[in-house]
């Protein structure tokens, strides 16, 4: 998402693939004003652990650095022996300079409600409990960005996606290509 | 959306009561337990038991007991109990090397089962004692 963003003051739609391990990310942006983009971007963890999302980005500052603003909603699906699933919300700040190649970083921090079901079977009936348990996970970047022309743009990451407050989670790294402006 | 609501992790139970009999020759206080008969692992990491709960059975032998059985966790079910003919809570301990233990087991998961448990197994631990119950109990 990061490398979607310094195209937002040119007010140009835009496509972003990330490719790296654990994370990769589809993402896609349109803008409603010179500000202010709709975004949506289908992220996962090895196809494992898949997070849809969709939401607003906005250009706080717009000066010698750039600072964006990012709100998400979306579903967290993960498969496998650890399954879970449930609604996620997250709030993000990416700060980066104005240049051709220039260092990115941001910062934020995403909900998941987690949700479980019980399902009990007597002789009566069969209930079904439906629980939610709140999480929590911390985001971040550190990167370089590299514009090597008007529409495309070239990026390198170390990226923290934790899967859960308070557990550690091993840094990933990334490298993605974004294309602004309309095909 | 409705397909991510499909994919909520669910865990399964069922209200089971077992009530049954010990049959115990000896003297001294019953201990028994309610086990899954089988584990939920196949293959060469398959098991037999599974703690539940314990149970409290009468001084007759006789007991009941109403739990909530996670049936994901394994299969069937079993009582597993052994006499403390010595009273020092150790199965075989120190003092007394020959007190007798048993299990009954049934494959498969009813709301509510009777099961009868014969003491006739010197020192067999609930593993044990189910394993031998289950293969007694095929044809």
């Amino acid at each position: 998402m990061i490398a979607l963003l310094a195209s937002l003051a040119h007010a140009q739609p835009t496509a972003a693939l990330d490719a790296g391990f654990p994370w990769s990310q589809l993402s896609a942006t349109l803008p409603l004003t010179e500000r202010l983009s709709l975004a949506a971007q289908y992220r996962t963890a090895l196809l494992v652990r898949h997070l849809p999302a969709a939401g607003l980005d906005a250009l706080l500052i717009d000066q010698k650095w750039l600072l964006i603003g990012h709100l998400r909603a979306g579903w967290l699906l993960q498969t496998g022996t650890l399954d879970s699933s449930g609604p996620t919300a997250a709030a993000r700040l990416t700060l980066e300079r104005s240049g051709r190649v220039f260092p990115t970083a941001s910062a934020g921090v995403r909900g998941i409600g987690l949700l479980s079901q019980t399902v009990t079977v007597t002789a009566d009936d069969t209930t079904t409990l439906t629980d939610l348990t709140p999480a929590l996970s911390i985001l971040g970047t550190l990167g370089v960005g590299w514009q090597t022309t008007e529409q495309v743009r070239l990026d390198v990451r170390l990226t923290i996606d934790q899967v859960e407050i308070p557990g550690f989670s091993i840094p990933g790294i990334g490298a993605g290509i974004t294309y602004r402006g309309l095909p | 959306m409705i397909f991510l609501l499909g994919c909520i992790p669910q865990t399964f139970f069922q209200t089971v009561t077992v009530t049954g009999q010990i049959q115990a020759e000896g003297s001294g206080p019953l201990l028994a337990e309610v086990h899954h008969a089988r584990g939920a692992e196949t293959g060469t990491l398959a098991y037999t038991g599974g703690y539940l709960e314990t149970l409290s059975p009468e001084e007759d032998g006789s007991f009941s007991l109403t739990l909530t059985v996670p049936t994901d966790e394994g299969s069937g079910l079993a009582v597993y109990a052994w006499q403390d003919s010595d009273g020092d809570g150790l199965l075989c301990g120190l003092e007394e090397d020959n007190e007798l233990a048993g299990a009954a087991t049934t494959e498969t998961l009813d709301f509510e089962m009777s099961l009868e448990v014969w003491l006739t197994e010197p020192c067999a631990g609930a593993e044990v004692a189910i394993a031998m119950a289950l293969e007694s109990a095929q044809p």
